[in-house]
């Protein structure tokens, strides 16, 4: 196929194929069009446009290749309708982290796993030499750019496996520049787990409900029977 | 709310140590304040006779304290003696256990002995405690006591055992000048604080217990109590014309003594900052500290003081000399870690925030909860909330937690469901915004509240299978079958695992409520 004057093999040219089509059809595209990348509700056409037309309109230009639907990541069930040859935007299709509709867990586990490998390995680094570890590591398929890296890194903060330090250029910082944020494994990873919760009620659904000798009540509580039978 | 829950555990603790009677004058005190001896018969429908006895009870156990107040009927001033429960003590009984084993360690089993029978008697004077110490002991040699009574010194001295508070006191009226500066009425809000701070006895008096003058052991803040008790006897018995020997005898007869256990909360807040410590930081950073709060603790004033009290690096250093950790770099290095802060007063003065250590340690804690009852990705979206001491928009917390939209939503929602989370909702040009936050406060109230159910339904369980117990032990052994048998072994099994959780799940409820 020879390519379109889009510059995209396959796709077709938007402007003078829609000189081609009907009044409706043509409202149709031009909405569309004047969403860009970010795509549009069918829902948000339909307080402009009759359903019956819209929906005959989107057949049509679904069947003439003018237009797709695409994926809307936060809304699954929304149908969201862009030009053919666009790429959505990240707020419609999640980003890197997700493949097609799924959000990529699995993904996400070994990227964290390699980073806290590294940064145990390495013990304080900054975060530029943690991109391009994961660059080196080839996890990704796609360019790993530096706010998915940040991303990545703060997820582990929360998780308190790993702690940001500012740097005082001496000891074990002596690499790394004086004030320049970077990384290290805490000390304190896992916590120990609460008393609080080790007891039935820490964990009960229905501790609310719960009083001395009411229907729920300790003495004769399902939970503490299990827990108590071990 | 918090209230509500400890209120019923404090009633279990009494049930469970001085039965249905004790506890039901207990449960109406707790519930409807300070109440004078007619509005209690009244309420709880007991005899005179009976509702007496349940108030002595109370009152030797501290668990209750009486106080006088004055109100002007028809021109004339009447004086009305009421009662409140004292909420906070009644609840230190949970903790009977960890006192005794704190008095071991730090002195032996005999000054563990004298504080047993000081908790299970209630107060005492020094002789009634020798008393029950040799009760089933036919012959009792000077020798014995004498060491007793050194041991006795010893626990008065470092604050554990104080003289009971006056039995009596009478309420100062909040038009009144009195001895409570306008400023203190002010932060003194329910009838129970203010009976305390009427009753506490002068601070000189409450840890001063004479020995013998010829007793090697006395010390100088003895000898200094000996000149305290001059001062506040004189009045009542012209003790000037008695002997020292005399006026120690009067104190062993006359006066009362009971547990400290604002002394003990104190230093187990101190373990507690301490074993916190120790897995954030390290070891060194633990030594020093331990080291800090030994050595400053008489200088220490307030109860759940913010800061240490201040101390020099050499002091320190002083008082680790021969300790692996005590080198001058190693203490500097401790002491930055601790965040040690000058006072500003003198130079070389430092202190450390005891506050922000408690803090750590009660957000681990929290955050340990959340972890277990709403898995990593809970806790993620939490600790970020957390962490950014504000609010986050909705939309926003997925990406910043990375965790996927939906699933994230509907933790924010289940967290917010359990009172974990709060959110808002504000219009905005774009359409509605959700923002999210902690609110630390009003959480910590929750899951304290939530601590007090759950130590109360162990006490309430524990008592049941005790109970179940007796009544199986009640049957003759040989009527006994194999059903019954096989649960009281159970039983047997399952009440120290009740007692040990009770004790661990009192850790946390010091945590967010004494500390």
């Amino acid at each position: 196929m020879a390519p379109s004057p889009s510059g995209l093999p396959g796709l077709p040219r938007p402007g003078p194929r829609s000189n081609m089509l009907a009044h409706d059809d043509k409202k149709v595209y031009e909405m569309i069009e004047k969403s860009g990348n970010k795509g549009i509700w069918s829902a948000e056409m339909k307080k402009y446009i009759p359903e019956n037309i819209l929906n005959k309109s989107l057949k049509l230009l679904l069947s003439k290749n003018l237009i797709k639907l695409v994926a809307n990541v936060h809304n699954p069930r929304r149908k969201v309708y862009m030009l053919a040859n666009l790429q959505p935007s990240e707020e419609i299709s999640g980003g890197t982290w997700y493949s097609g509709k799924e959000f990529d867990t699995e993904l996400i586990d070994v990227l964290k796993q390699h980073t806290l490998r590294f940064i145990t390995k390495m013990k304080v680094v900054i975060l530029d030499k943690i991109a391009d570890s994961i660059k080196t590591s080839e996890i990704l398929k796609v360019e790993v750019r530096i706010q998915e890296v940040k991303q990545v890194v703060d997820s582990l903060i929360l998780d308190r496996e790993i702690e940001a330090v500012l740097s005082n250029g001496s000891a074990e910082f002596l690499s790394i520049p004086k004030g320049k944020v970077c990384y290290r494994c805490r000390k304190m990873g896992h916590l120990e787990p609460a008393s609080f919760v080790s007891v039935p009620c820490g964990v009960c659904p229905v501790i609310n409900e719960c009083t001395p000798d009411g229907v729920i009540s300790p003495k004769t509580c399902e939970y503490y029977q299990r827990w108590l039978d071990f | 709310m918090v209230a509500n829950q400890a209120r019923q555990l404090a009633v279990d603790l009494i049930t469970s140590d001085f039965g249905d009677l004790v506890a039901k004058v207990c449960k109406c005190l707790l519930k409807k304040g300070a109440l004078p001896l007619a509005r209690l018969a009244m309420e709880t429908e007991l005899p005179r006779e009976q509702l007496k006895k349940c108030l002595l009870v109370l009152i030797q156990h501290n668990c209750v304290q009486a106080f006088q107040t004055k109100k002007e009927v028809g021109g004339r001033v009447m004086s009305t003696t009421e009662y409140t429960a004292l909420l906070d003590d009644i609840i230190h009984r949970l903790r009977f256990p960890k006192f005794l084993i704190l008095i071991r360690d730090q002195f032996d089993e005999q000054c563990e002995c004298l504080l047993g029978i000081l908790l299970s008697h209630g107060r005492s004077t020094f002789e009634q405690l020798m008393q029950r110490l040799f009760e089933n002991q036919p012959e009792v040699s000077g020798d014995i006591t004498d060491q007793m009574r050194t041991r006795f010194a010893k626990l008065v001295q470092a604050r554990y055992v104080e003289r009971c508070p006056a039995s009596e006191p009478q309420l100062v009226l909040d038009s009144e000048e009195g001895t409570i500066t306008k400023k203190k009425l002010k932060e003194i809000v329910t009838d129970e604080e203010r009976a305390v701070m009427a009753a506490a006895p002068l601070e000189a008096e409450r840890f001063s217990f004479p020995t013998y003058s010829d007793n090697d052991a006395s010390t100088e803040s003895e000898i200094m109590a000996d000149q305290s008790i001059l001062v506040g006897e004189k009045r009542k018995r012209g003790v000037m014309e008695m002997d020292d020997d005399s006026i120690v005898l009067a104190c062993e007869k006359d006066v009362l003594w009971r547990a400290n256990f604002e002394e003990f909360v104190c230093s187990l807040r101190h373990k507690a900052c301490i074993a916190n410590v120790r897995p954030r930081l390290d070891i060194g950073a633990a030594v020093v500290l331990e080291a800090i709060l030994k050595e400053t603790r008489a200088k220490e004033k307030q109860n759940k003081a913010e800061y240490s009290a201040p101390f020099s690096m050499n002091s320190i250093v002083q008082a680790l000399l021969g300790s692996p950790h005590g080198h001058l770099e190693h203490v500097r290095a401790a002491l930055n870690q601790l965040g040690a802060s000058c006072t500003g007063a003198t130079e070389g003065s430092y202190r450390i925030s005891l506050k922000k250590i408690i803090e750590a340690a009660q957000n681990s804690e929290m955050e340990s909860i959340v972890l277990k009852r709403y898995g990593s990705e809970g806790c993620r979206i939490f600790r970020l909330l957390a962490d950014k001491n504000g609010m986050i928009e909705q939309k926003q917390i997925p990406n910043l937690a990375l965790i996927e939209t939906k699933k994230a939503f509907e933790l924010l929602y289940k967290l917010m469901k359990d009172d974990y989370l709060q959110m808002e909702e504000v219009a905005s040009a774009q359409g509605k915004l959700f923002l999210w936050r902690v609110n630390r406060s009003s959480l910590q109230e929750k899951i304290l509240n939530d601590m007090y159910h759950a130590a109360s339904n162990l006490c309430q369980r524990l008592a049941h299978e005790t109970t179940e117990e007796h009544e199986l032990q009640l049957l003759k052994k040989n009527r006994i079958t194999e059903l019954q048998e096989k649960k009281v072994d159970r039983i047997r099994k399952v009440k120290p695992i009740l007692e040990a959780s009770i004790l661990r799940l009192d850790d946390s409820i010091m945590l967010f409520h004494n500390f």
